[in-house]
């Protein structure tokens, strides 16, 4: 039976598609950051986790729904996902962590749950979060930048390297804003994410609420838990470093501007994600840097769809009406 | 489906924020680099200025970092002009309950000499040392060559199950010493020296000084390359036959055969007849109290008699570096000299009347090795099997320096020998030292 709807249909150029090319075109400062920084094994690292976020999704996709996929579509978000895992990694990681990420993210996170648009969590941030925890030993390669270009056996040293993670505090301001300094191989530059930030607001691929509700309960946040800082008037020097090195910008703008994981209401878009930076914030000293990150957008993720159905965009009453009608 | 008009302007895009990416942080390289460098050794100067202080230091480079079990890094320190004063290792060892000891350890340009040690106290799970018994341990080591072993090692030979054997009879304690009076084609004095404690064999040395004073001695060429031999490096095989008579308590027990080799002490495949005849000279020596003193008393008079100062050709440690060419009056045809001869003729009366004891019955004579196994090459007791000692891998006989350590915890002190051992190890390999 065929299903009609009215007219009129509003045509968009902005589909799904052009949405997550422009993702990766916001990515690409980040991107080139971590290459020109830690050199071929960042770029072995991305192109690895790209084309296992995506070729996983593609197999996965036509083997849990062979009868209901739409074969013509191509899934991008899958590479946007495979990028984004790809730059929380410290750069002397090894492919071992990359497959199982990709694995996790890609089946477990994404595929399992209904594939494209109607994953609970979001994938990338499930799968480096899941790594973490798994293998925390094999996260600790945080080299120093700009030292070894040509270095790849770190991608096959499956024991594990360490070296610790820089830390920002005690850098020059400009390092800060170029981000040399050994953390993680994407995340490091504030001057590299904010010229995604401003593709995508100038692109209108994203609107910004979530964006702006994050910054804010960072900026609220932050001084009330670093109270001692800013009494010492070291404050605002550390909020900058904070801001610009920790990778909270990076959350704001590449992840929670994510449609399908956060909540539909701008509004309610905007006051989650000040509740997850807020957590963000509460937590990151108290835990490692990427369950700081990234425990809180999952929280934010799995109260998506309870506060879209009693809250947002659809009011009980409509889904009730609806179902009706579908039944009839 | 995308539009032909969408796709040209997102390449546009792209391109654009390539080109913008590319500059900007083209730019913040070119900015933060120097600050980067700066910054660098700021921070290397914090933690390593208390090891080897120097004008800036670098990262050494290098597959052996990676490969090297224990060392995290490896820095070059250098002085002002570039020029490199030596290295710090970075080193990491853990004990049986995997407790660690994490440690800078300064080594001179050589990669031989200790020169600095801190120990860095980042541990998860730290070996309980003291700060006084650091410091105990480090003033022990610094300025000393490695590898390095606790003198429990050195001193007595605990790890070599030699109860099974008797020693000669009539053994008396002290030490004992025997050089060769005749030079080696490569200008070495061959000496031996035994140390008897409760009538055993406890501490066996053997090597050799050179007549020239600017070559080391033979045991430490070996370890630099300038002395080469087949097989085993010369201190090695050294080593090995030295801690084999330790064992066997008797030098007939060797087995030497008549070309001079011996095919019971794995790893020695050179002729060691001179250690043999030397080591069973001071066995002789033990039996009549002829100790070291003795012996060095009687060559001093022996060099004196051909109108030599004995002190000028005496080197550092004691030895006297005299190739006796000149004592032709007690060569013997085949152009060995009979210290027994030379001792009755010239000194024995001297050396009896200064010693005092009077007691003196025999005189020491260097055997032929004429009391070898019953059979050429055949050990009185062929089911000895010799047991290899050695400290962190690396043969007793390459060890440079003793020390006691922490009296009151010696098994606390292995770590940092053990840390000490491991720069050992990088450096002989980075040093290439044995090419």
């Amino acid at each position: 039976m065929t299903k009609g709807y009215f007219a009129p249909f509003i045509h968009s150029e902005k589909n799904a598609p052009f949405i997550y090319i422009n993702v990766l075109i916001a990515l690409i400062p980040c991107i080139i950051l971590a290459v020109v920084y830690y050199g071929l094994r960042a770029l072995g690292l991305l192109l690895l986790s790209q084309i296992l976020f995506f070729v996983l999704d593609f197999i996965f996709s036509r083997l849990l729904r062979p009868n209901t996929i739409n074969k013509d579509y191509l899934d991008i978000s899958s590479v946007i996902s495979g990028t984004i895992f790809a730059l929380l990694l410290p750069p002397d990681t090894s492919v071992d962590v990359v497959i199982l990420g990709a694995f996790i993210g890609s089946f477990v996170v994404k595929q399992l749950f209904g594939g494209v648009g109607t994953n609970l969590l979001n994938p990338a941030i499930a799968a480096r979060l899941f790594v973490q925890v798994v293998v925390p030993g094999k996260l600790m390669g945080f080299s120093e930048p700009l030292t070894d270009f040509f270095k790849l056996d770190t991608l096959v040293d499956f024991s594990g390297r360490s070296a610790a993670m820089g830390d920002a505090s005690s850098i020059y301001a400009v390092e800060v804003l170029a981000g040399s300094f050994a953390t993680f191989i994407g995340v490091g530059s504030g001057i590299a994410i904010i010229i995604g930030v401003f593709y995508l607001l100038l692109k209108k691929i994203v609107r910004g609420y979530a964006f702006f509700g994050y910054l804010i309960g960072v900026l609220l946040m932050y001084p009330l838990v670093h109270l001692t800082d800013f009494i010492n008037r070291n404050g605002l020097a550390s909020f900058g470093v904070f801001i610009l090195t920790s990778g909270v910008l990076f959350i704001a703008i590449f992840v929670l501007g994510d449609f399908s994981t956060m909540p539909i209401n701008p509004i309610m878009r905007m006051v989650v994600a000040f509740f997850c930076a807020c957590l963000t914030v509460f937590i990151y000293d108290r835990v490692d840097p990427i369950t700081g990150l990234c425990a809180p957008v999952l929280l934010v993720n799995i109260a998506t769809p309870s506060i879209d159905y009693y809250l947002g965009t659809l009011s009980h009453k409509e889904i009730v009406k609806r179902k009706a009608g579908d039944a009839s | 489906m995308m539009t032909r008009a969408q796709l040209r302007k997102m390449l546009i895009d792209l391109a654009i924020m390539v080109i913008l990416s590319g500059l900007v942080i083209s730019l913040g390289v070119y900015v933060s680099y120097g600050k980067m460098k700066i910054r660098k050794q700021e921070y290397y100067k914090e933690i390593f200025s208390d090891v080897i202080k120097a004008e800036s230091y670098a990262e050494l480079k290098h597959d052996l970092v990676d490969s090297t079990q224990g060392v995290n890094h490896v820095y070059m320190a250098y002085d002002k002009d570039e020029n490199i004063i030596g290295y710090i290792a970075d080193i990491s060892v853990f004990d049986n309950e995997n407790r660690e000891l994490h440690s800078y350890v300064g080594i001179n340009k050589d990669g031989s000499t200790i020169i600095g040690y801190k120990r860095v106290e980042d541990e998860e799970n730290p070996i309980a040392y003291e700060q006084k018994e650091i410091k105990m341990l480090t003033v022990q080591t610094l300025g000393k060559q490695m590898p390095i072993a606790l003198s429990r090692y050195g001193s007595t030979s605990d790890d070599v199950a030699y109860s099974e054997y008797n020693p000669p009879a009539g053994l008396k304690d002290g030490t004992y010493f025997a050089q060769s009076l005749t030079l080696d084609k490569k200008g070495y004095i061959d000496y031996v020296e035994i140390e008897i404690m409760d009538g055993r064999i406890k501490r066996v040395v053997w090597d050799g000084i050179n007549i020239d004073p600017t070559t080391g001695s033979r045991n430490k060429a070996s370890l630099t390359g300038a002395y080469v031999i087949s097989g085993e490096n010369w201190a090695t095989q050294s080593y090995n036959i030295c801690h084999a008579l330790i064992e066997l308590q008797d030098v007939s027990r060797l087995a030497m055969k008549s070309d001079g080799t011996t095919e019971i002490v794995p790893g020695v495949t050179t002729n060691i007849s001179a250690f043999v005849d030397l080591a069973s000279e001071c066995l002789e020596n033990s039996k009549v109290g002829f100790d070291k003193n003795n012996y060095l008393n009687t060559l001093a008079g022996l060099i004196q008699s051909t109108g030599t100062d004995p002190e000028s050709v005496r080197d550092s440690n004691g030895f006297y570096v005299y190739p006796f060419e000149d004592l032709t009056m007690f060569k013997k045809p085949d152009g060995s000299i009979d210290l027994k001869t030379v001792y009755e003729t010239t000194l024995a009366d001297d050396q009896l009347e200064d010693d005092g004891s009077g007691e003196i019955t025999a005189t020491p004579v260097p055997t032929s090795g004429g009391e070898m196994g019953p059979e050429d090459g055949i050990a009185t007791d062929p089911n000895s099997a010799i047991v290899s000692n050695s400290v962190d891998g690396i043969p007793m006989s390459e060890v440079r320096t003793f020390i006691p350590g922490v009296f009151y915890d010696v098994p606390g002190s292995t770590e940092y020998v053990t840390t000490m051992n491991t720069a050992y190890k990088f450096f002989k390999e980075y040093m290439n030292w044995m090419v």
